[in-house]
């Protein structure tokens, strides 16, 4: 869990920062390497306009590092003439090189040696404006790099403005667009949202909603690492996010987190505790009037009683939550529920109502953009044709869901599908191609 | 306006990023404050007397002027006073263009100093070497490399380049070359001594006593645990200490501060021979916690030299009371790189001269946040506790660690004693561990 730091004893602000940086330009003209801590990139332009504006007198060179690098160095000296030296270099968006491999990213042990070199051929203030999480890292992974520091100036985040973003950023941000993120912008949004976090947790007023808000950012990072198959890592956020939950009497974040944290422990196969946890969440739910968290709840409920078996009980569920779907508009709750009604005609053989459930789904889906659910959709559509024994049109399917699958990084489904090319005579994922080429001359025969 | 000037001299002044030249008058003499009288006049008579080649260990904690101290040495055995004799000597930064301190290994640092001897030798007193089988074994090597590099026109140094250059920039390179380094290793020592037994015969043609190698910077590889349960510093240092051990002319090597007080301390001592000298803090407090009154008055000069340099004449003017200026020194615990962030930190706030109390206070805390970025475990902050009331390393998994991050200073005064930092000692979290982490499940 990311550190919250002490408040410090004397609040510094952000235009006594702006004074302080001013002055490592102004105060010399050698090598001075400064860190500028600030949090949040809306704040960050507009710090660095006003930081612009007060040198405008002085040679400033800026360089804005959007993908992740191996050499700063590199990075600033083709933009170096030494005929015409800037006073001060600015590096935005280092941090891009530091998310995936924390500490031990290359480009800190590069940084570490190549200290010396950009002593000697930038002299100039080098003012790196990092992240909070980034600086640890630097700190750490690079430190006698940071030993030449001679300050680390921290902007204070505007904690009005932190709000207006965060509130942006869960706009779009419902499990379903989370998890049809690409797998790399998997990746990123678990930094995004980490650093969310890390920051909220930081705000000296922690005030209820600000607690509420790092409920969500918990539960989201818990989904966004499930997706990618790292369990232990999700369910350490989900409790995480149960316990702050609890602690602050947010029922709404209470019922979504009991909801996610079933859908762990039936991954598992851990169907009593999983029944447990959605019968509080759907308890919740149903007492605080959340509808469309009640209508997902019903339908991780059928699918539990789905995987014991129970077919009646998970339709009953099923229905219920179509209902409730189709009444407030949930489209993408709806073409999930389709998809798992499919699954239970499926599982009596009566494969043309599963198809028809599975069109209906594929349609929803494909309308709003549902990647994920497009992927599972297709992978059953697959099941349904391979069944009626029409094995050009199943190879079709599973060859467009692995594509998807791949595509966005969905662990579960990438597991199927490659146990499934292993049956049918594969080796493995990247056979598929083959495999529905072969099908395709089969059927001509 | 004329305030605004000096306090932006002072700021110059107090550069913690480069270390003093030989000579500059800025330069305070601060053995006795160490506590071990003048190491490097002790290192430079050990040198000068020895008829055999010696190899020496020097450690010191990061920034406590090290490498200050090792270009002092250089002076003193390149030119020495009229009536003795210099020795020919080659100081080089280990991680500057030759080695990852990420992953180094012995090879790596054995191609390194033969590079940078042949390389001395043909710059600086043009005496080309092409030692046979040396020459021999580098064109054999060049196939890792794959033959598109054109080697024949090269001199020695710049082929050994290509190798150091590959091995420092490409893991998967370095693990090959390795592979065919390492049954070689025997005779690659046995080439570099041929190699500086030549170079020895013409240096003293050239009025030269012999060859020096001061080996800088070993002391950043990065501590990291390797398979077998021993740390990169061991492996170089221990597993290979016979090897640099068996180099046949006087070397300098750098030692990471935590392996002196490392369990493998004793082993390293019978593989070396002797002790590693150790240039400790300035030693700011006694062991019972009160100010250092000699220590205290050695940094107070150090200030006061820059302030000189700055054109500030009087103390009075830079700080606003005697115990502002003595505050700053305590906080520093006697690290010289501390001080010097902790002036800029504190000239930066204030905008203006006479520096007060509370501006220091402000660097202080400052300096305090940056130390917290790097102990991100809570047993740190328990072991640092344990030291802070017996004065000692308790010997738990994390000594080392805070040794190399600056956490923990050791003095010396005929016996050693550890404190910590006392920016570390301010954090809320050294205090009251209990009070801290109930505020955090808020």
């Amino acid at each position: 869990m990311p550190r919250k730091r002490q408040p410090r004893i004397e609040k510094v602000d952000n235009d006594s920062v702006l004074d302080q940086i001013e002055r490592v330009v102004r105060w010399d003209s050698e090598f001075r390497l400064a860190f500028i801590k600030c949090n949040h990139p809306a704040q960050q332009e507009t710090l660095r306009h006003s930081l612009l504006d007060r040198l405008r007198d002085q040679h400033i060179l800026e360089i804005s590092l959007e993908k992740s690098i191996i050499s700063l160095l590199d990075e600033i000296r083709p933009h170096w003439n030494p005929n015409q030296a800037p006073v001060a270099v600015c590096v935005y968006g280092l941090e891009n090189s530091l998310r995936e491999q924390s500490q031990n990213s290359p480009v800190l042990g590069r940084l570490n040696h190549e200290r010396d070199l950009l002593r000697q051929s930038i002299p100039a203030a080098l003012l790196i404006w990092l992240p909070d999480f980034a600086l640890d890292y630097v700190a750490r992974g690079a430190p006698d790099f940071w030993a030449w520091r001679s300050g680390v100036y921290e902007f204070q985040t505007d904690s009005g403005l932190w709000k207006t973003e965060s509130i942006a950023a869960f706009g779009n941000h419902n499990a379903t667009s989370l998890a049809s993120l690409a797998w790399a912008d998997k990746e990123k949004e678990i930094a995004r949202l980490e650093e969310l976090l890390r920051t909220s947790q930081a705000l000296a007023k922690q005030d209820k909603q600000v607690k509420k808000t790092n409920v969500r950012l918990l539960n989201q990072l818990g989904l966004l690492y499930k997706n990618l198959g790292r369990q232990d890592k999700a369910l350490d956020s989900y409790q995480k996010s149960l316990k702050l939950a609890q602690n602050i009497g947010d029922r709404a974040g209470e019922g979504a987190t009991l909801n996610n944290l079933s859908a762990l422990y039936h991954a598992r196969g851990d169907y009593d505790t999983a029944l447990r946890y959605l019968q509080e969440s759907l308890a919740i739910r149903r007492a605080i009037g959340d509808q469309a968290g009640e209508g997902t709840t019903l339908n991780n409920l059928s699918a539990l009683y789905h995987a014991r078996g129970d077919y009646d009980t998970a339709l009953r569920y099923l229905q219920e939550s179509l209902v409730i779907q189709r009444a407030i508009g949930d489209q993408a709750g709806e073409g999930t529920t389709l998809n798992n009604l499919s699954q239970i005609y499926q599982t009596r053989r009566d494969y043309d109502t599963a198809l028809r459930y599975l069109q209906e789904s594929l349609a929803i889906k494909q309308a709003i953009g549902d990647r994920a659910g497009l992927c599972i959709a297709l992978f059953n559509i697959g099941h349904s044709y391979w069944e009626k024994k029409d094995h050009q049109q199943a190879f079709i399917c599973w060859k467009e869901a692995s594509r998807i699958a791949k595509e966005i990084g969905l662990s579960q489904a990438l597991m199927n599908l490659e146990q499934l090319a292993k049956q049918l005579g594969g080796s493995g994922l990247e056979d598929w191609e083959q495999l529905s080429q072969q099908a395709g001359a089969g059927a001509v025969e | 306006m004329a305030q605004d000037q000096d306090i932006a001299r002072v700021y110059r002044q107090c550069d913690p990023a480069t270390p003093l030249k030989p000579g500059d008058p800025r330069y305070v003499p601060c053995e006795n404050t160490r506590g071990e009288g003048d190491l490097i006049a002790q290192l430079t008579n050990a040198i000068r007397w020895s008829e055999t080649p010696l190899h020496l260990l020097f450690s010191g904690h990061r920034g406590g002027g090290k490498s200050t101290e090792l270009l002092r040495l250089q002076k003193n055995l390149a030119e020495p006073p009229v009536d003795d004799e210099k020795f020919f000597v080659v100081y080089f930064e280990a991680d500057q263009e030759d080695i990852d301190v990420n992953d180094v290994d012995f090879p790596d640092l054995l191609l390194a100093i033969i590079r940078q001897v042949s390389k001395a030798l043909r710059e600086r007193v043009h005496e080309e070497l092409r030692p046979t089988w040396l020459s021999r074994f580098i064109g054999d090597l060049k196939r890792f490399l794959g033959s598109e590099v054109e080697f024949e026109t090269l001199e020695l140094d710049a082929q050994i380049a290509k190798f150091t250059a590959t091995i420092k920039s490409s893991p998967d390179a370095r693990l090959e070359i390795r592979k065919a380094l390492e049954p070689n290793v025997s005779n690659l020592i046995q080439a570099a001594n041929d190699l500086f037994d030549e170079a020895s015969i013409r240096l003293k043609d050239k009025g030269y006593r012999n060859l020096v190698l001061i080996v800088d910077n070993l002391d950043r590889i990065v501590l990291r645990d390797l398979e077998g349960g021993i740390t990169t510093h061991e492996r170089l240092f221990l597993n290979r200490g016979s090897q640099l051990h068996a180099l046949r002319c006087h070397i300098v090597y750098t030692l990471p501060i935590s392996m002196v007080y490392s369990p493998s301390a004793t082993a390293l001592m019978n593989v070396f021979g002797r002790d590693p000298a150790v240039l400790p803090m300035v030693k700011i407090a006694n062991r019972d916690g009160n100010d250092n009154q000699d220590g205290m008055e050695a940094l107070r000069k150090i200030i006061s030299k820059r302030l000189t340099a700055a054109s500030v004449t009087q103390w009075t003017s830079a700080f606003d009371s005697l115990e502002a200026w003595n505050y700053l020194c305590r906080m520093s615990g006697g690290h010289l790189r501390n001080l010097l962030i902790l002036i800029r930190s504190a000239c930066t706030a204030a905008g203006n001269l006479p520096l007060t109390q509370r501006v220091i206070e402000q660097a202080v805390r400052g300096i305090s946040n940056d130390f917290e970025r790097a102990l991100n475990h809570p047993d740190f902050f328990k072991t640092l506790r344990d030291i802070d009331k017996t004065r000692e390393l308790p010997g738990s998994k994390d000594d080392q660690m805070l040794l190399y991050n600056l956490s923990v200073l050791e003095y010396l005064n005929g016996e050693v004693w550890y404190v910590v930092n006392p920016a570390v000692k301010a954090l809320e979290k050294f205090k009251s561990p209990r009070r801290v982490s109930r505020s955090r499940h808020n």
